[in-house]
């Protein structure tokens, strides 16, 4: 869809096109919560940042605070090095689409597109020509004279976008901008908005409380929880090595298992006895031995060897076998209170019918052990 | 949208006629001036005798009549233009800050609905004579705007309610200033709104006689104060006319509102609410 050379769009020459936002010690209370609670990360120029987390985690808190909807009870916010802290939003030059897109219902889309243009003081005639052009880059070319309420969801969407980048501001903030569309058009806009993104150079914040879409979109994740920066880094990053359980959790599947540390050797890897043996995985943190801890695997780390277990391997037995496909999820009891959640590729001569003894075993590097219950 | 309401046509024809009924009952009380206006009698006659235009011509003859005529759409006019300048951006205010003793200030507006008008007129006449504004243009256009004042507010409350916030928002993201937001998004969204709370309340000014009554002068009256002069003392068929001119006058502007309605129409989502009934409009006869 979005096929056209974005280049088009930039009037300047090439260089150092997006903008670094640096986030010092962001606090915000609304009476007894606290919406941000001492959050600091840096976005480098161009980098697609996601902010994920649960309803009332401060992410969208933090995103308005960028954009200068909110200020800061504490902390600085600096865009390429300027503090934009108090600046009021119309003056911080950022760009902005919103959940509901908030297209101007009584403007045409070049009229809508041309907003910040006209707020500009762009003179009319290169205004509609520049909301063209943009408008040609998100695909909607020749769609120009027709009203928002014209068009579909996802039309919508691509005009928000085109409105937040005719005037090619430095920095992209996007709040849930794929939350109201249905998942075909969503996974669709996800490829192409980063592709964009791309091909523009423009930094973006984008908020989301689907994990799927902040992996698939990011450069990198900022998880946040209870107004707290709970883990930043790289999509790979954060869903191999999750720093506590709860990132373990809401980043895709994981299975947990509790148990009592036995002990810790010098590579780091930690020892748990739970009810049907030992098993181990990579501590996040030191464990004292005889204290609670928590493991974490991840579905498809897990391998299945049909017979009893082997050393060092859990025994148990098939619960449940669910074909999804392209996966098969084997439900496998093992003695804890839920059944372990087992995703194997689907192959036909290797399937393990419900009722059969298994072993279960991962590679020790691939399972997280995190202190506490 | 259309589908329901083509059903409803179609399967509940009583409702349709019972409807049908009632707006008969409700207009034809009010539409019978309109003949008896058109008579050639002395007196009110129903069905009239004789077909002339005696009265208009009278009507338009007549320097006191034409004077309260002027007075009282000039007063319409400008109490009309106070109320709406105080009204949007008190409800813009009222929606949008949060203010100290909000619900007060609330009350105070609505008031002028809520007090009956003759409560409202011994207040204002006792006001209004210590300040020499009775019999005056000011005076009349003051004490209409506070009492159009609460019709405003609540059209456009009602239509403010309605508007997306992030509307605002966005024009801020994109570089526009308060001023800006509100002259390109807020105010055209609003308009149609504004339009027919306008309409309404000009309507109500020319139909109020209460505190008229108190305010008028023997030199300085309103049409509806002349009307109950008129009908005190001689009962001649131009009441009729008048009335007839003035449901003829309040149709049009309701269809110029609805005008205003339509021309917005072509942006959907903008926050037009229903005009209110026009009851003023039909009371006068």
């Amino acid at each position: 869809m979005m096929t056209h050379e974005a280049s088009a769009l930039r009037g300047r020459p090439a260089g150092p096109k997006g903008g670094a936002v640096r986030i010092e010690g962001a606090r915000k209370v609304y009476g007894t919560v606290r919406a941000l609670d001492d959050v600091s990360l840096e976005v480098a120029p161009g980098e697609f940042l996601a902010l994920l987390g649960p309803s009332g985690s401060g992410k969208t808190t933090l995103l308005m605070t960028v954009a200068g909807f909110e200020i800061p009870d504490a902390g600085r916010i600096t865009v390429d090095g300027r503090d934009v802290t108090a600046v009021p939003p119309n003056k911080r030059d950022l760009g902005m689409v919103f959940q509901r897109y908030a297209l101007f219902p009584h403007m045409t889309l070049r009229d809508n597109v041309g907003f910040p243009l006209m707020m500009r003081g762009v003179p009319a005639a290169e205004r509609a020509a520049r909301a063209d052009r943009v408008l040609a880059v998100v695909g909607l070319e020749g769609y120009g004279d027709r009203l928002p309420s014209q068009l579909s969801g996802g039309q919508q969407q691509r005009v928000a976008l085109a409105r937040a980048i005719v005037y090619e501001p430095p920095v992209l903030l996007m709040d849930e901008p794929l939350s109201a569309l249905d998942k075909n058009l969503r996974e669709q806009m996800r490829l192409e908005i980063k592709h964009l993104q791309k091909r523009l150079g423009v930094t973006v914040i984008f908020v989301t409380h689907d994990q799927e879409e902040a992996l698939v979109m990011a450069d990198r994740v900022a998880v946040l929880d209870k107004g707290q920066l709970i883990q930043i880094g790289a999509p790979r990053e954060l869903y191999e090595r999750p720093c506590n359980a709860f990132v373990a959790g809401f980043l895709g599947e994981t299975n947990f298992l509790p148990g009592t540390v036995a002990g810790t050797d010098s590579g780091g890897l930690a020892t748990l006895r739970v009810a049907g043996g030992a098993i181990s995985g990579a501590a996040v943190a030191p464990l004292v031995a005889g204290t609670d801890a928590l493991l974490s695997v991840r579905p498809e780390q897990i391998r299945l060897q049909a017979g009893p277990a082997a050393d060092g391997a859990l025994g148990g037995r098939v619960a449940e076998v669910i074909y999804a496909g392209a996966s098969t999820i084997y439900l496998v009891d093992v003695g804890t209170a839920a059944p372990l959640n087992v995703r194997r590729a689907s192959v036909a001569e290797d399937v393990l019918a419900e009722g059969t003894p298994v072993s279960v075993s991962w590679r020790a590097a691939d399972a997280r052990v995190f202190p506490g219950a | 949208m259309a589908s329901p309401s083509r059903s409803v046509g179609a399967t509940t024809w009583p409702v349709t006629l019972a409807t049908v009924l009632v707006l008969i009952f409700l207009l034809l009380p009010t539409l019978i001036v309109i003949p008896v206006s058109f008579g050639s009698q002395k007196y009110l006659q129903f069905p009239p005798e004789q077909w002339s235009l005696t009265w208009y011509r009278a009507f338009f003859a007549d320097r006191e009549w034409l004077a309260a005529t002027r007075l009282s759409i000039m007063v319409a006019g400008l109490s009309t233009i106070l109320a709406t300048l105080v009204a949007v951006p008190a409800t813009l205010a009222f929606a949008r800050g949060r203010l100290m003793g909000q619900g007060l200030a609330r009350a105070l507006i609505l008031a002028p609905m809520i007090l009956p008008h003759i409560v409202v007129a011994v207040g204002m006449y006792i006001a209004f004579s210590r300040w020499n504004l009775i019999g005056t243009l000011p005076g009349f256009v003051v004490a209409h705007a506070i009492l159009t004042l609460p019709f405003l507010f609540l059209t456009l409350s009602a239509a403010i309610s309605k508007l997306d916030p992030s509307l605002e928002l966005a024009a801020a993201s994109l570089g526009a200033g308060r001023v800006a937001a509100f002259r390109y998004i807020t105010l055209p969204l609003l308009m149609p709104a504004i339009a027919g709370g306008m309409a309404f309340a000009f309507i109500t000014s020319l139909d109020e006689a209460t505190v008229s009554n108190f305010l008028s002068s023997s030199t300085s009256k309103t049409l509806m104060k002349k009307m109950f002069e008129d009908i005190d003392f001689d009962v001649s068929p131009i009441v009729a006319a008048v009335s007839t001119l003035i449901i003829v006058g309040s149709l049009l502007l309701i269809g110029a509102a609805q005008l205003v309605r339509h021309a917005s129409q072509r942006a959907p989502k903008s926050a037009a609410t229903p005009l209110p009934v026009a009851r003023s409009a039909m009371k006068t006869a």
